[in-house]
């Protein structure tokens, strides 16, 4: 009987070695989001008044249309929408007396608003002669001065009616809606 | 990992749902004022010829007898509610070097103005009357405005005689005897 060596080196047995693992990173995502409401506002020069000292032609006691044509103010405002819209509205002036046959207590006008942004003016106007607001504009984004002109005065009824002395009062809405 | 993912949309979720903005409004208050005034359209004098003055008898003709006209009209613009009207004038006289005892060179009468309202309900007229001392201007208001047309004003002369009626007129030249009519409409 002839002994059996055994022997790992003697069998030449080789045994496998195992490579080692290089670790890898693992990624999380935190997404962040955000958004702007589409906004308007009117600043500190969200009003502003338009005094006419005297309306009548000091020799016929007509409405003397210059007197109104041309009037203008400023307003301060903002749009951050890209789909913003301006309406203005006109408020004729009016006088609270009673006017008899052949004398007016009203001013009619028309109303023009414009706002100044990057890529051009835009004006939106409205006549007193028909009620409620002119046609809405897109003004879109921007930020400054809207300049508002008054013309096309008449009085009602017409001359040769003569102005009832008085106090007379009207006023112009300006409106920003906010869009995108 | 699926965590993480509703924590991201809720997120959004909430963004999205953000307060609404209301419009934005900029007032413009347009205020004017037009003044009480008056105002004459058209001449703002105008002659009375009463020619004659004096009767075949030497004494003053009774109301203008021999007047072309006695009457005039003005067209007045008043933007006030309520203007008023005041009269005053002076006699008739012609200024004469000497006037003997029993002669005049003066002549008095009565004016008389009258107005048209806007409302259709005209003031009373207004006389006066003139004397050897002038009385003071007399005054009304017209209750209304004027009425906005032509000729809404008119001043009449009448009743033309001298202080004593026996009184003969002492010659002058053609239009040597004169007198004035003052009116005054006033917008308050």
């Amino acid at each position: 009987m002839h002994k059996l060596l055994i022997s790992a080196a003697i069998l030449g047995l080789s045994i496998p070695t195992i490579a080692a693992a290089t670790p890898t990173g693992v990624t999380g995502t935190v997404t962040v989001d955000g958004a702007v409401a589409a906004r308007c506002q009117f600043g500190a020069g969200g009003a502003a008044l338009i005094n006419i000292p005297e309306l009548s032609d000091t020799t016929t006691g007509e409405l003397n249309p210059s007197t109104v044509n041309g009037q203008s103010a400023q307003l301060q405002g903002w749009c951050n929408g890209t789909n913003s819209t301006m309406t203005v509205q006109a408020d004729p002036l009016l006088n609270a007396g009673s006017a008899p046959s052949g004398f007016s207590n009203h001013v009619d006008f028309t109303a023009t608003a414009t706002a100044h942004p990057t890529g051009g003016d835009k004006s939106a106007s409205d006549t007193t002669t028909v009620a409620g607001a002119g046609t809405p504009v897109t003004v879109g984004i921007f930020s400054g001065n809207i300049d508002v002109v008054l013309s096309l005065a008449a009085s009602n009824p017409a001359a040769p009616a003569k102005m009832l002395a008085g106090a007379y009062a009207g006023d112009v809405l300006v409106t920003l809606t906010p869009g995108i | 990992m699926n965590k993480l993912l509703l924590l991201t949309a809720a997120a959004l979720a909430g963004l999205a749902s953000g307060p609404a903005f209301a419009d934005a409004t900029g007032t413009v208050n347009v205020t004017g004022t037009v003044g009480a005034k008056c105002a004459i359209s058209g001449p703002t004098s105008q002659n009375l010829e009463v020619n004659e003055l004096s009767q075949a008898n030497g004494t003053v003709v009774p109301n203008f007898d021999n007047a072309g006209s006695k009457q005039v009209s003005f067209s007045v613009i008043c933007t006030s509610g309520n203007p008023t009207l005041k009269l005053s004038a002076t006699a008739l006289t012609y200024s004469a070097a000497f006037v003997a005892p029993g002669y005049t060179h003066v002549v008095h009468y009565t004016s008389t103005l009258t107005a048209n309202a806007a409302s259709g309900t005209d003031p009373a007229a207004l006389t006066y009357t003139t004397a050897d001392v002038l009385p003071g201007q007399v005054s009304e208001p017209v209750g209304g405005p004027l009425k906005n047309a032509l000729n809404n004003l008119t001043v009449a002369i009448s009743n033309s005689h001298t202080t004593t009626a026996t009184d003969l007129l002492a010659a002058s030249p053609t239009d040597g005897y004169v007198g004035t009519i003052t009116v005054v409409v006033s917008p308050t």
